[in-house]
């Protein structure tokens, strides 16, 4: 047999052949949330604001457990996959060690002032994360908050942040404080982004209008050309 | 979610003022990258092309189909998520997992297909005979062995483009369950107010994808070719491409199957 039908007998081996073995799909894709957090002022205290800190996937949360030394070092395996269980939320919720992290990691100020914070009972972890109320030492209408959660675990963890009236906000490794405003209005980011999306699919459109038009024009003229 | 560090790049060059070019080139390379990944449908492409002995056009297709789905399902799910609530309704794993038990219905959907074609061709051999003699020798194809009207049988659904609806619903599957990476890319131009931006590098992340299938498709379609050219001379090729077909649709509606039931599990394993 020549080698190059060892070679072509090798690609259709491979091609047909790794259908058959273990679909992963589940290893490749899965996702979670990513990291939020909610800024909301309390509708009856001027000095008080709510940070709600929600996880993003359910690995991340048995991770933080891990480095808190709440759970199991070997949960996170030597290739970086976590074995979750559906217990870890509660495991962590549970333990003050926990809501240290997150006053230690979400801080307010108002007024060029820290605000104190404490976390409010915590239910359902996973599902609907946590909360902590800041209590700051006099009314604002504006209030700075720094998050720092699980960038600790590895740098380039995100946080989704939505404030009052639309408002949003990215924080990051070396961008931690975004400061909110609590009266005024956002700037409507939604009319923005769809603007932005339909003048991209214009663009492409257009383009692809164009490059349809071009080539029929082409075939047009040497068509024309062959018949001359 | 653990972002990989092609994603992380991406993420800090959005917040660049203006349109940054190199953003442009790490989408590329992260979508690229990602399509190489386990678990994107490029085995099954692979099998579909050699199995149905496709055509280049048909690999530009399929490429194409993944990166057009994967950009929609990306745009629907960042806007869903950022502007209407969407984790308040379901969480993502829960989606992306139910978006792969979509997935995996369309390929045993696929797989299926195929099995039936092939049965169907193979059980009406004397009929598929006739009508194939006139339109083999109209290309000036040579006669003479028993399998040459097996193959003649799928060149003549080939002309008829019968392989476009399976490419059409494999290309979808492998697109339909975004990629983190692209999400997060997507949600933090929303987030910023870069949507435009933002969805240009999820295009090019698409691109980056389909020029990977494509390229594995090509491979497929190439090899499939030598196969079929060696036929002639070679006993153990004349019974591979008779069984290549069946064994590629068998292959895909397993996979197909797999792919279902491995969703499944992990949904199970969410509730």
């Amino acid at each position: 047999m020549s080698a190059r039908t060892l070679v072509t007998l090798a690609v259709i081996g491979v091609a047909a052949g790794t259908a058959v073995f273990t679909p992963r799909p589940a290893a490749a894709h899965p996702f979670g949330d990513p990291q939020t957090v909610v800024v909301t002022p309390d509708p009856r205290r001027a000095d008080v604001v709510h940070v709600k800190w929600r996880v993003g996937g359910p690995d991340d949360l048995t991770v933080l457990g891990v480095s808190l030394g709440l759970l199991p070092a070997d949960r996170v395996r030597a290739d970086g996959t976590v074995d979750y269980r559906y217990d870890d939320p509660g495991v962590v919720g549970a333990s003050p060690a926990f809501t240290g992290y997150l006053l230690d990691r979400i801080t307010v100020t108002g007024g060029g002032r820290p605000c104190t914070g404490a976390v409010e009972p915590i239910a359902a972890l996973a599902l609907k994360g946590a909360t902590a109320g800041f209590t700051c030492p006099g009314p604002v209408t504006s209030v700075t908050v720094a998050v720092r959660t699980l960038t600790d675990l590895h740098p380039a963890y995100r946080t989704m942040a939505t404030g009052p009236a639309g408002q949003r906000a990215v924080y990051e490794g070396a961008n931690d404080t975004h400061t909110w405003s609590l009266t005024g209005s956002g700037p409507g980011l939604g009319r923005s982004a769809l603007v932005q999306i339909a003048a991209v699919f214009g663009a492409l459109l257009l383009t692809a209008v164009a490059v349809v038009f071009t080539v029929k024009r082409r075939a047009f003229t040497v068509n024309r050309r062959v018949s001359a | 979610m653990n972002p990989g560090s092609l994603s992380d790049r991406l993420q800090d060059l959005i917040h660049a003022p203006g349109v940054a070019p190199l953003a442009f080139v790490f989408a590329f390379l992260a979508g690229a990258g990602h399509a190489l990944a386990p678990g994107h449908g490029k085995t099954l492409a692979a099998a579909y092309l050699a199995g149905s002995r496709g055509r280049i056009r048909d690999a530009a297709w399929l490429g194409g189909s993944v990166a057009a789905m994967h950009t929609v399902s990306v745009l629907v799910i960042g806007v869903a998520w950022t502007f209407f609530s969407l984790s308040d309704l379901i969480r993502m794993e829960q989606l992306t997992t139910w978006l792969q038990i979509a997935a995996g219905l369309l390929v045993l959907g696929t797989g299926l297909w195929m099995l039936r074609r092939h049965l169907r061709g193979s059980h009406s051999h004397s009929h598929s005979h006739d009508h194939d003699h006139g339109h083999d020798h109209g290309h000036g194809h040579d006669h003479g062995h028993g399998h040459d009207h097996d193959r003649g049988h799928t060149r003549h659904h080939q002309h008829d483009g019968g392989q476009r609806p399976g490419l059409f619903l494999l290309g979808v599957s492998g697109g339909l369950t975004p990629s983190p990476a692209a999400f997060l890319v997507l949600a933090t131009g929303l987030f910023l107010g870069r949507a435009g931006f933002a969805l240009l590098l999820v295009l090019t992340f698409g691109a980056g994808m389909a020029v990977v299938l494509f390229g594995i498709g090509v491979l497929a379609v190439a090899g499939s070719t030598l196969v079929t050219r060696n036929a002639r001379t070679h006993a153990t090729l004349r019974l591979a491409t008779r069984f290549t077909p069946m064994l590629a649709a068998g292959g895909i509606t397993a996979f197909g199957a797999g792919m279902i039931a491995v969703a499944a599990v992990h949904l199970a394993a969410l509730a």
